[in-house]
């Protein structure tokens, strides 16, 4: 019944008014603190009411913790960040009904496990988020809201042919299936065009490359916060429904009935690759931070799509891919969310320096390369592990990538000197907010895999620090170099 | 003589007796008539509720006499009577209390509120019907008692409409009763009953049953709105906004979607039927109807229209429903029928606020009216998700079962209509939704006739408006329980099925 506490957004939603600034404040900051403390405080709990929808069954297990860690978190982090620039905002009942609406849809769905409640908080968050896409109310926002709800109804129209297909391999007829029970189902009926539709309605709201070209619009055009939301926890919604539906995880539950979508996979790995790689050369022709680094999110998720179609190949190797899928989630999320909160800070600077934000920033940007002693370098190691596991190339491609990533960041922190704005400042909250992002990003991301079972020694081995030094390195050179050329050259 | 057989005559009665009141008392004598409308609503709400307890617990209600030799006249509680009964009677109750905020200071409410009576007596009458006569006779008293209700207004365009109204349905009714003449001749009258009635007829008649099954569903389908027979309902929205709904939402076109759904079922039989092989150009007209609707729907720049488009579409996911072979797809047109009523009744509801409150009726319009109006926009926004078939609405509902009984009865393709069909009512819901909630207010409202006060409209406009918005959500998250549409449409299910 304690699950039932995550509808507290929900509820808060009726509560918004006009005006009334500090309670709108307080709605921000109190609305994620119900699934922040669940997942903190409250062990594996399932939750079962068989008259409300189709059968509802909500359930908490630790791969469900972590994501709604991270999830609530985050949330937390950018409603303190908004809270402190909420008098500037238009219509903010609006958008602050918006915002707990996704909110809501964004944590309900980590725990919902039957098909209809999923779905409903599925489509809650896609659709709520629209209207924090087009907040601005500029030409280029709702633009972007326009595609963005384009591809989201694509994805949706793929999700639901994807379940209801899948729903009716179930041989009880009648019953509908709970969403963890799909996997063995798509897996003992070799069901390839069900896993397909299902990947895809996911891998709308991953970014796959190919169905991404909403993400580098939609995500830089909401307020920074709802970017940070967006980039950091709404894109793993996609991924924690392929962790949740997709066949290799049937692997976990009969391990002979496990069998390898060869072909999908195959898919997969190329469209990850393809989004790794693309992603980082269209980044860094962008002249946006926030666009730079929805880039950056459509490479990295890029990554984990490889990464699936390894486990779809082969899913004996699925229970570590999965664990290396969540830390990621988890890590990506939190050095995404102060990544973008620093654009915030950026535009207005008022006395603070720089140099200092650029600083500050690049720790993140660094975890995210892989730099050693950070989450990214966990990351990186157990993600090369897998790919290793599968193929030597996949190993040199995936290593190869974290020059993409350099060279994204890199852009990041350039735009940012170049697009901070003196003339304002950031309210108090704004700046705490980035403060507690920062140190989430950097140390936070320690208190979650105590479930997951991690080689902590390779924090300190030699050969996984180089491997995580030399892309910075290059870039760093390369960045240099460009620098000195571009000041050498006449002012243009 | 007993309660047994009086239950259903005092069903009828209800509205019947109160129209006969109603058409006698003088024109002003505006309270009493509300409230003798509004009794009669509740009583019949409470006598529908006793038998559907009764047919629960496999009690039988059923009034019986000859009418001609060989032919009696049959009312009787069933599943499948209580599914429509229920549906109406809780709707008649909403759209009284509407009807009677929307027609304040208007002319002529004798009239309209008899024959408004009189309509709901012939779908009471059409529900609770034993057999394809005692059926007919109500369905031409529905066309008969909602024609004045079309041209009510007595404009040219409307006595226009009722004329083009009249000509489909009677028409409609003509080829009915050729097909039902024609069985008759063959088997004799007999009653509906589950699983069917016609299995037994010898192989060599089955060409002749295919032919008068196709004469039954032309004569059902004009009011069902079947494509290409529902060229009168996009005109008939001339009708005042409380008969659209009623129309749309129980009367007429469910009417329609009813026969169909008793010919498939109690007539012929699911199982009879499949055997025929009638059922799947069934569902393929069903299809094209889906598509078309919302192609036509899209294009429609006022309100109403648009809504009377999308009617055409949602509706054959009723008959689409019976024409899918097995209980998941029984299950999904059955409950549809329930659901499409509430949704589209609280549609247009909304559509009548927006025009009796700020004098809208251009999609055009609708810019940031959810700020005037929220609570009817919030409304309009669950109906219309609904219609999408978004969950936790009805429609999600309908939706999610129409798509695994396609599946399940190996039509694949089905699916693949269902799902286009919701990216078309996306498309043309949508924008409605966008324009009420994040379009500014540009200029005035084009007729603003009630000022906000306490409430954003006449409270009598809105409270049905909400309690049907309700509903809505309502059925959609209660689905499992014991007392929703779904187990009422699932019991009937089970039982439509040869053991």
């Amino acid at each position: 019944m304690i699950l039932l506490l995550l509808l507290v957004p929900l509820i808060l939603t009726l509560l918004v008014r006009q005006s009334g600034e500090t309670f709108q404040r307080a709605l921000l900051i109190i609305a994620p603190l119900p699934a922040l403390l669940v997942s903190l405080v409250i062990g594996n709990e399932s939750l079962n009411i068989s008259w409300l929808l189709l059968g509802l069954h909500w359930e908490l297990t630790d791969l469900r913790r972590t994501l709604l860690i991270m999830t609530s978190s985050l949330w937390l982090i950018a409603g303190i960040s908004t809270a402190g620039s909420l008098s500037r905002f238009q219509r903010r009942a609006r958008y602050l009904r918006c915002w707990l609406l996704t909110l809501s849809g964004n944590t309900l769905l980590l725990i919902a496990s039957d098909i209809m409640s999923f779905y409903t908080f599925f489509a809650l968050m896609t659709f709520a988020a629209y209207g924090l896409v087009i907040h601005s109310g500029s030409n280029s926002a709702l633009r972007a809201g326009k595609i963005y709800l384009i591809m989201a109804l694509i994805g949706e129209a793929f999700l639901l042919s994807g379940l209801i297909l899948a729903a009716s391999l179930s041989a009880g007829g009648t019953v509908t299936p709970l969403m963890t029970e799909l996997p063995l189902l798509l897996a003992e009926h070799d069901a390839l065009l069900i896993s397909a539709f299902l990947f895809l309605g996911f891998g709308v709201k991953v970014g796959v490359a190919g169905i991404h070209m909403w993400l580098p619009l939609a995500h830089p055009a909401a307020p920074t916060a709802a970017s940070a939301v967006l980039s950091g926890a709404m894109i793993k919604t996609g991924l924690f429904g392929w962790l949740t539906v997709l066949p290799m995880s049937a692997y976990e539950v009969l391990p002979e009935s496990a069998i390898s979508f060869s072909q999908l996979g195959t898919v997969a790995i190329g469209l990850g690759l393809l989004g790794a790689f693309g992603a980082g050369v269209l980044g860094v022709m962008q002249t946006k931070a926030k666009t730079v680094l929805a880039y950056s999110s459509v490479s990295q998720m890029g990554l984990m799509t490889l990464l699936l179609g390894v486990a779809l190949l082969e899913p004996n190797l699925w229970p570590s891919i999965a664990a290396v899928i969540i830390f990621y989630a988890v890590h990506h999320g939190f050095a995404k969310g102060v990544l973008f909160l620093s654009v915030g800070i950026s535009h207005e600077l008022g006395n603070l320096s720089v140099r200092l934000l650029q600083l500050l920033s690049a720790l993140p940007a660094a975890a995210l390369i892989g730099a050693p002693f950070t989450s990214g370098m966990m990351a990186k190691y157990l993600l090369k592990e897998n790919a290793n596991e599968f193929a030597g190339w996949l190993y040199t491609s995936v290593t190869l990538s974290a020059i993409a990533t350099a060279a994204l960041m890199a852009r990041y922190l350039w735009l940012l000197g170049q697009e901070s704005n003196t003339t304002q400042q950031s309210a108090t909250s704004t700046l705490a907010a980035f403060w507690a992002a920062l140190a989430l990003a950097l140390g936070g991301w320690l208190i979650i895999p105590t479930t997951l079972d991690l080689p902590w020694s390779i924090l300190w081995e030699g050969s996984s620090l180089w491997s995580g030094v030399w892309p910075i390195a290059l870039v760093a050179l390369v960045s240099v170099a460009l620098l000195r050329r571009r000041a050498g050259s006449p002012a243009e | 003589m007993n309660l047994s057989f009086w239950m259903p005559v005092a069903v009828l009665a209800t509205s019947l007796v109160t129209a006969m009141i109603i058409f006698l008392l003088p024109e002003r004598r505006h309270t009493l008539r509300g409230t003798l409308n509004l009794i009669a609503a509740i009583v019949k709400i409470g006598l529908v509720a006793f038998m559907i307890f009764g047919v629960m617990q496999q009690q039988s209600f059923e009034t019986r006499f000859a009418l001609l030799p060989g032919i009696d006249f049959v009312l009787r509680a069933d599943a499948m009577s209580m599914l429509f009964a229920g549906l109406s009677s809780v709707l008649w109750l909403f759209t009284t209390i509407y009807a009677i905020g929307y027609l304040e200071h208007a002319p002529n409410r004798s009239r309209f509120f008899g024959f408004f009576s009189l309509c709901v007596a012939s779908t009471m009458g059409i529900a609770l019907a034993g057999n394809l006569f005692t059926f007919l006779i109500f369905f031409e008293m529905l066309t008969l008692s909602t024609y004045p209700l079309v041209v009510h207004r007595g404009t040219k365009a409307s006595l226009q409409a009722g004329r083009t109204y009249l000509r489909y349905t009677l028409v409609g009714g003509a080829v009915l009763l050729v097909g039902i003449a024609l069985l008759h001749s063959m088997v004799g009258s007999l009653d509906f009953a589950e699983t069917g009635t016609l299995r037994d007829v010898p192989s060599e008649q089955h060409g002749l049953l295919i032919i008068i099954f196709i004469l039954l569903i032309t004569g059902l389908g004009v009011k069902a709105a079947l494509v290409p027979l529902h060229g009168w309902l996009p005109i008939a929205m001339v009708a005042p906004a409380p008969v659209s709904a009623l129309l749309h939402a129980v009367a007429v076109v469910k009417a329609g979607a009813f026969g169909i759904v008793r010919v498939v079922y109690n007539v012929y039989g699911i199982e009879f039927s499949a055997q025929l092989g009638v059922l799947i150009p069934l569902a393929a007209v069903a299809a094209v109807t889906i598509l078309w609707g919302s192609f036509q729907a899209l294009r429609q720049s006022g309100l109403k229209r648009r809504l009377a488009y999308s009617t055409v579409s949602q509706v054959s996911y009723i008959v689409l429903g019976s024409a899918l072979f097995g209980p998941l797809g029984t299950i999904g047109g059955l409950v549809h029928l329930l659901h499409q009523g509430i949704m589209k009744v609280t549609l247009f509801f909304c559509a009548g606020n927006y025009a009796e409150t700020l004098g809208i009726h251009k999609i055009k319009e609708l810019d940031g009216a959810g700020q005037r109006m929220p609570l009817t926009s919030i409304a309009f926004t669950i109906g219309a998700l609904g219609m999408i078939g978004l969950p936790p609405t009805a429609g999600f509902i309908s939706k999610w079962y129409l798509g695994l009984g396609a599946l399940d009865s190996g039509l694949v393709w089905v699916l693949g209509v269902l799902i286009l069909s919701s990216l078309l009512n996306a498309a043309y819901f949508l924008p409605i939704l966008y324009r009420l909630w994040f379009k500014p207010v540009t200029s005035a409202w084009p007729d603003e006739q009630i000022k906000a006060a306490r409430f954003e409209t006449d409270p009598w406009l809105l409270f049905p408006t909400v309690a049907t918005a309700v509903f809505t959500i309502g059925t959609g998250i209660l689905a499992a329980s014991p007392l929703s549409p779904l187990s009422w449409a699932s019991l009937i299910a089970i039982r439509e099925y040869l053991p």
